[in-house]
């Protein structure tokens, strides 16, 4: 399958700095969103670090084969969540930074999708929008009776993140295969859009614009800031062909 | 256009998009289970499970998935009772109204009492736990009471304990890695669940349900016992968690390592082990709404003796005495696993139950892993009618087994090594043994 991938992000309309990250490599059909948390300058660095240390890992790797890419993809962001806590450590100004990560592989038929923390993937396919990743936030958590109510502080927010890179030496990713079809997009985005705007008003987005993909993320971005832009806001599109 | 759905399978793959027509046909070819979740354009995630969810939500697919396919068995939803008896309830209510009201007063009395009697015990309960808190306490020290067999005070220890180790195993790695082995031995001497642990963590890499817990297991007994006669007796592989529990075969679990776990425990035979004690105490407490002798009818002694050698067999106990009913798949399988012949193995195929094509298949495979393991077991090298015999059921069998999602690529590999290289058994295990591999073949 070929893929065709395109990208961009933006600081917001309310935002000083801009503390997602994005990379991609349309030739490799390899793609990551990180969305940074922690005050000041920690955000940018763990998102950024995050986008860097599995690029390089992506790029030193061997051809890797099927049943090989969920390791792979775990011990990398091990090895990454490690390099953030070690950094935060170092540093007293980047202490408690952490990051959301979403690491797309597109591998023969099926893409495998790491997911960390609340940045999304979403499927479009024939007019039908599905989120593929669970958010690991604490109403989330709760709701499937994996955090008792008890065990949250009061006040604690329903949307606050469980799971993020930064948070501890142990992260548990979610590792997806989705088995891919001619005609699918891949909207891969920071909580900035899906913030912002409702599940069905992105589905109607994409379809007005898919005659012209090349500037689908501007015009998803533009929609978002238009609708209060509270937040950075990255977006990856990755358009399955066949 | 027609409305897509798509499935998650266990929180790690998709099926569809699909149209209905397309999902009814995926459910029919077992792509996905009752466990696994459906959600529509921009709609929520809804376990198919939840029938009262899955109808609210998308009433298409409860009629497809549920209705459809348990209609025939006459399984009625919670809100199919409600409506039958709503006339015969409400004449109760008026009749008797006094005596309602003068009931309702008693239960929460005597609810009150029992209240009263549990959070003194709790309270007792919890100053000896408190007794036993230490935030400094390492896995040698559960080691070391683990190496006196007092497993009584391990239990107490991790009790008192659990908050702190469950943070530190949420948290930090090292601590995870050191921690998991008592903390799983702990939970599934329990009841398979603990506040605040991700069942995920417990699972770790399993090709098992994500939820092993004794009340998750009682769930899905409850929901599940009028579907055992379809695959029972009509040997049609419902796809759902209970049934590919019971068709998970021990020595292909025997053969994985059981790396965070203590001794020989492995989390297959923890939630085997929670299914069974889930089962008891519902066939115990009369909570499945049929006498004893109508749950024999149904099945239950098949599956409780399938419970048991599943059991067993993975924690090498002695095992109970095999005997094989011909038109019983569970037997049948459990024949094939505990063969130790060649002949042995013959006579399990024979019998087994050729009911549909569906099982036949299912069944054949099962019976070429059970050959392979009997001829990896053989010194020398093997007999040609042995390595003919492989080298036919090798086209036939697939990688993966569809209905348990077991891998068996491992085990493929020194099937071909064994036909296409003409080398003993042990040489051939060796080969087929992938580096850092989690699966042993030597015997």
């Amino acid at each position: 399958m070929q893929v065709r991938m395109i990208g961009a992000t933006d600081v917001g309309r309310r935002r000083k700095s801009n503390q997602d990250s994005l990379y991609y490599d349309e030739a490799a059909g390899f793609g990551i969103v990180a969305d940074g948390i922690g005050g000041r300058s920690g955000g940018e660095v763990a998102s950024s670090m995050a986008v860097n240390g599995l690029r390089k890992s992506f790029l030193n790797s061997d051809r890797i084969r099927h049943e090989e890419i969920a390791p792979f993809l775990s011990s990398s962001i091990d090895r990454v969540n490690m390099e953030i806590l070690e950094r935060g450590r170092r540093d007293r100004d980047l202490t408690g930074m952490g990051t959301t990560l979403n690491c797309l592989m597109f591998v023969g038929e099926t893409l495998h999708l790491a997911h960390v923390g609340d940045s999304r993937t979403y499927l479009y396919y024939k007019k039908h929008i599905f989120q593929l990743t669970l958010d690991h936030s604490v109403g989330n958590f709760i709701e499937r009776g994996w955090l008792p109510r008890s065990a949250v502080l009061p006040g604690a927010k329903e949307g606050a993140l469980v799971r993020a890179m930064g948070l501890g030496e142990r992260v548990d990713v979610d590792i997806y295969e989705v088995p891919l079809k001619p005609g699918q997009i891949f909207l891969t985005c920071s909580d900035g859009l899906s913030g912002m705007l409702e599940d069905r008003k992105t589905a109607q987005i994409i379809t007005e614009n898919l005659d012209h993909l090349d500037s689908l993320p501007k015009v998803l971005i533009d929609a978002g800031n238009a609708a209060g832009g509270r937040d950075n806001i990255t977006v990856l599109l990755s358009h399955v062909r066949g | 256009m027609a409305k897509l759905y798509l499935i998650r399978r266990n929180l790690e793959a998709f099926t569809g998009p699909m149209t209905l027509m397309e999902l009814k046909d995926a459910y029919k070819r077992m792509q996905f289970g009752l466990q696994d979740e459906v959600s529509g354009h921009c709609g929520p995630w809804v376990t198919l499970e939840n029938l009262e969810r899955v109808k609210k939500q998308y009433p298409d697919v409860a009629r497809i998935v549920h209705e459809d396919m348990t209609g025939a068995w006459g399984v009625a939803t919670d809100s199919d009772a409600k409506l039958i008896n709503e006339d015969t309830k409400r004449v109760k209510v008026k009749s008797t109204r006094g005596v309602g009201l003068a009931m309702a007063f008693l239960a929460i009395a005597i609810a009150a009492f029992v209240a009263a009697i549990y959070m003194a015990n709790s309270a007792r309960m919890s100053s000896k736990a408190k007794d036993q808190q230490d935030h400094n306490l390492k896995p040698e020290d559960v080691q070391s009471l683990l190496d006196k067999g007092d497993r009584e005070g391990f239990n107490r220890l991790m009790q008192a304990n659990s908050i702190d180790i469950v943070d530190q195993v949420q948290q930090q790695k090292i601590y995870a890695d050191a921690w998991l082995p008592y903390l799983r031995s702990y939970v599934f001497s329990h009841d398979g669940q603990l506040p605040g642990l991700d069942p995920k963590i417990l699972r770790g890499t399993a090709i098992a349900p994500v939820d092993c817990s004794l009340k998750m297991w009682s769930r899905r007994w409850r929901s599940s016992y009028r579907d055992w006669n379809e695959f029972l007796t009509d040997h049609k592989l419902v796809h759902a968690h209970w049934a590919r529990m019971l068709a998970w075969d021990p020595n292909w679990i025997k053969h994985r390592d059981n790396k965070g776990w203590l001794s020989t425990d492995n989390y297959y035979s923890a939630c085997l082990t929670m299914a069974q004690r889930a089962l008891n105490d519902l066939v115990n407490e009369g909570a499945l709404s049929l006498s004893r002798s109508e749950l024999d009818r149904m099945g239950l002694n098949k599956i409780k003796s399938r419970l048991e050698w599943q059991v067993a067999s993975i924690k090498g106990a002695a095992v109970p005495d095999v005997s094989l009913e011909p038109s019983a798949s569970l037997a049948g399988w459990t024949c094939l696993e505990a063969a130790r012949d060649l002949s042995s193995l013959q006579k399990c195929r024979a019998a087994l139950a050729r009911s549909n094509d569906i099982s036949n298949e299912y069944n054949e495979e099962r019976f070429g892993w059970n050959l392979l393991r009997l001829a990896a077991a053989m010194h020398g090298a093997l007999p040609a009618d042995l390595t003919n015999q492989i080298a036919q059921l090798a086209g036939k069998m697939n990688q993966e087994d569809h209905f348990t999602r077991f891998d068996y690529q491992t085990e493929a590999r020194l099937l071909n090594s064994l036909v296409t290289r003409e080398q003993s058994p042990a040489k051939a295990a060796e080969q087929a043994q992938p580096e850092l591999s989690n699966v042993k073949l030597s015997h």
